[in-house]
């Protein structure tokens, strides 16, 4: 009895097949998040959530693998070519996981400041490989921004990274909440330890991300204006 | 029918690449990665690149190889565009022609056909590589190089998730859809992920249970049921690669990359119809892959 | 068979397990305790939520090591604690067929699937391949090596899953409802395989079965469950004589007991054991058509 009542006070270790299983469904998520984003011509990545929700239950380096995984996947059934992004993966899933240790997912705002960051990290990892290897592209819509960008006679990557941080402002506010409400229909063992905010209304989410992201594209362009003229 | 899409970029056969071991035809991939970024001259890349395209046909993997170079035209059409106005190279840049708000480049045209044929040549390579190769092989070979079993079981655990999972979401989409729910975007999308990331996280703890049940990650020796043995052939070709590799950037360090930017003057013409045949295929491939997916 | 295992050690020996998983309330096992010696056929018999499934997961150790939860007591498999030695070492052992089958198949191939497990054992190679010819004969599925598993129908799949258990040549074989997605013939392949294996190779087969014909045809022994709770443990031909006891559970007796003890509560002669198979039945209900 008395051994019972020991293992209820300490947390059982999350065991090894947890996280054996949760990477690679997180990674095939993050594959066919971003397949489904580009049919639906969705104005994000999606290639992501996955990576979130590993970050937050098992922690970074967990997330930062569910990362790599994903991008051997996409090189394995897709195309090899995007290999260095998994970086990009990678450094997402470290600042999410570190995040929510140092309490970042506590309230809807530290969430919400914990996904600009991940957004704003992501991008600064994102914008050298686009620059330097694909010539500032990205095969995305966000082209068109950068263009719009180039057209009012920016650098190409202060182009590329104004239109990337947009873009990944929104992916990761969305992904940051999908990830959360996903966290609440898995097992409790694995997310009893998370101190989070409770989930929220998705649509409220996209209405606030909507605002920020038009908000910062506004200011950019009145800045490049301004800069330009 | 799904497990068509998961091993879709494996062709079955028995050419001179098929037989080679993934170790030989992964050192080669790394090799030409590193060789074709350090060289700046269009010309041997795209000689490179026409081996390779030589290769591939000799391997008959062309049909797969094209369907999967289509999804990199976005990417190659957006690089054209921003190359051509804004040259990775260092200014002052050579003006070839004005069109509204942008400028046409010398340097641009040049730095253009580099990157692209660079992205063109290296995904080529590998792909023919993916194409070759079985996919169990691989995961032998990584468990070769001492990778843990567990990380060989969660890369060909994704790749086999990722059609089960693209079902699982397409019928909850579908069905969102039949309930006139005006299931589009992101509200239609978001909500259906999570049933399906609950249900395969079930499903991956059985298989991983099933797999520590087949005594998988256990003590003592292995075998393989795919005999796959590093050849005198293999052990032979790593080693001239190796010493070819070490020739390769001894003259690329002594001609400085080949770089024959100053040297070759584009006519205004050509990278006009570069510039606008990039804006166009662009446009164009976006909405024939959006139209192809939806079907 | 008692007079043999009286020399021999018991190949399982459970005592005192109970399990409760980390989110249930109830205990899914209470208080068990029993053993099998080497070359039995026993089978679980239980409602659905008994317990039938985590049993079998306790024999490989799956439970407590996979599953989080509060385990007591012990589970020995050849005198080693499944808590210590890890699932993947004690596969070597015990074998084990699931009761979902389309979760449990992760190769690319038909071959590959049943190659996996001979592949850990460090088979040799000409070896792997007779051993999967095998296999693969036995189940029905030979000539579809090379197709993916996920191509497959439901009780296909069920049948790979036992191929792939099988072929590894465990002493013991352990298999949680395997034939629930078969048709009649189907299953009855499976248990005249599972019998094979039994008799010629003198495997060790635990099996949770719902059906209780086939488990009075072929089962040594018989194990019931109710709520986590270990009811009768006994050879078949005593369980379900005991139609009381099976039927107060909500459970069935073969049809042929059952029509015996209805004809007996009516007053009709018949013996003091009834029969629990049709042979059996054949045999002793012959001369016994006329009245008392
Ligand atoms: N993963 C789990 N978490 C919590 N409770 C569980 C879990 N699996 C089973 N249980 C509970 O434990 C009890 C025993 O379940 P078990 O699956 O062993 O029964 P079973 O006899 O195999 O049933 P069935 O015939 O339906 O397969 C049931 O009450 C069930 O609800
Ligand atoms: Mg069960």
């Amino acid at each position: 009895m008395t051994t019972t009542e020991a293992k209820l006070v300490k947390r059982p270790r999350i065991p090894t097949t947890y996280i054996v299983a949760l990477i690679p469904v997180a990674a095939a998520l993050n594959i066919v998040g971003s397949t489904i984003n580009a049919a639906l011509r969705l104005p994000t990545f999606l290639d992501m959530i996955g990576t979130a929700v590993v970050a937050m239950t098992l922690g970074p380096w967990w997330g930062a693998l569910a990362g790599l995984i994903t991008n051997i996947g996409i090189a394995i059934i897709r195309n090899p070519v995007s290999l260095p992004f998994a970086l990009c993966n990678m450094v997402g899933a470290l600042v999410w996981g570190y995040g929510i240790r140092w309490k970042m997912g506590k309230s809807f705002g530290r969430l919400l400041i914990l996904s600009m960051f991940v957004g704003f990290f992501v991008s600064l990892t994102a914008v050298p490989i686009y620059v330097l290897v694909f010539g500032g592209a990205t095969g995305h819509f966000g082209d068109m921004l950068t263009a719009t960008f180039v057209a009012m006679g920016q650098r190409l990557w202060v182009s590329v990274f104004s239109s990337n941080i947009l873009v990944s402002f929104t992916d990761k506010i969305i992904s940051t909440f999908v990830a959360l409400a996903i966290l609440g229909a898995l097992p409790k063992e694995l997310t009893s330890h998370l101190e989070l905010v409770e989930q929220k209304n998705l649509k409220t989410v996209i209405w606030i991300t909507l605002g920020i992201v038009v908000g910062i594209a506004a200011l950019l362009f009145i800045m490049f204006t301004n800069i330009a003229g | 029918m799904n497990n068509m899409q998961l091993i879709a970029n494996y062709v079955p056969g028995k050419s001179f690449f098929h037989r080679l071991h993934p170790s030989t035809k992964i050192i080669w991939v790394l090799g030409a990665l590193l060789t074709v970024f350090f060289i700046k001259d269009p010309l041997i890349i795209f000689a490179f690149l026409v081996v390779v395209l030589v290769l591939i046909k000799a391997s008959n993997t062309f049909a797969t190889y094209r369907a999967s170079l289509m999804l990199l035209l976005p990417i190659i059409f957006g690089l054209i565009f921003f190359q051509i106005v804004a040259p990775a190279f260092p200014k002052p840049w050579t003006p070839l022609a004005r069109l509204g708000p942008f400028v046409l480049y010398n340097e641009g045209v040049y730095s253009a056909l580099v990157l692209s044929l660079r992205i063109i040549s290296v995904a080529s390579f590998a792909l023919l590589f993916i194409m070759t190769t079985y996919p169990g092989d691989l995961f032998t070979t990584m468990r070769m190089w001492g990778v843990p079993y567990e990380i060989s079981f969660m890369v060909t655990t994704t790749i086999q998730l990722i059609p089960i999972l693209q079902k699982e979401m397409n019928i909850i989409l579908s069905a969102q859809r039949s309930r006139a729910m005006q299931a589009s975007g992101f509200s239609a999308l978001l909500p259906s992920i999570i049933p399906v990331f609950a249900g395969a996280i079930e499903r991956v703890r059985q298989m991983s249970m099933t797999l520590e049940s087949r005594a998988f990650g256990s003590s003592g020796k292995k075998t393989s049921i795919r005999q796959l043995k590093m050849g005198t052939l293999d052990y032979t070709l790593i080693i001239l690669t190796i010493i070819a590799l070490i020739g390769i950037f001894y003259l690329l360090w002594i001609n400085q990359g080949f770089d024959r930017s100053q040297q070759m003057i584009f006519p205004a013409p050509a990278a006009i119809i570069l510039f606008l045949g990039s804006i166009i295929g662009f446009f164009g491939i976006l909405v024939l892959f959006a139209r192809r997916i939806k079907n | 068979m008692t007079a043999t295992n009286a020399a021999k050690e018991p190949i399982i020996r459970v005592e005192g397990l109970s399990f409760k998983y980390a989110t249930a309330t109830e205990k899914a096992l209470k208080e068990i305790n029993f053993t099998v010696f080497p070359g039995e056929y026993v089978a679980i018999l239980g409602l659905s939520g008994a317990g039938k499934t985590t049993l079998c997961l306790s024999l490989n150790g799956i439970i407590p090591q996979m599953v989080m939860g509060e385990k007591e007591g012990r589970c020995l498999i050849k005198g080693q604690d499944t808590d210590e030695v890890p699932v993947r070492e004690m596969a070597k052992t015990v074998g084990m067929v699931f009761d979902n089958p389309e979760y449990q198949l992760t190769q690319l191939t038909v071959e590959g699937e049943v190659a996996l497990g001979l592949e850990n054992l460090g088979i040799p190679y000409e070896e792997m391949l007779t051993r999967i010819k095998e296999a693969l004969k036995v189940v029905g599925l030979e000539g579809l090596e090379e197709r993916s598993p996920m191509q497959l129908s439901g009780g296909q799949q069920q049948r790979l899953a036992i191929a792939a258990a099988m072929a590894m040549y465990p002493e013991i074989l352990v298999l949680d409802e395997p034939t629930t997605n078969l048709d009649p013939i189907g299953k009855e392949e499976v248990f005249e395989v599972l019998q094979r294996l039994n008799r010629e190779k003198g495997m060790t087969i635990v099996i949770a079965e719902h059906e209780v014909e086939v488990i009075a045809e072929y089962a040594d022994r018989v194990i019931i469950l109710d709520r986590g709770e270990l009811i009768t443990n006994g050879p078949p031909a005593e369980v379900f004589n005991d139609v009381e006891t099976i039927s107060r559970l909500g459970l069935r007796t073969p049809q042929v007991t059952e029509f015996g003890y209805r004809l007996k509560k009516k007053g009709h002669n018949l013996p003091e054991q009834l029969p629990i198979t049709l042979q059996d039945a054949v045999k002793k209900y012959s001369g016994v058509g006329g009245k008392k």
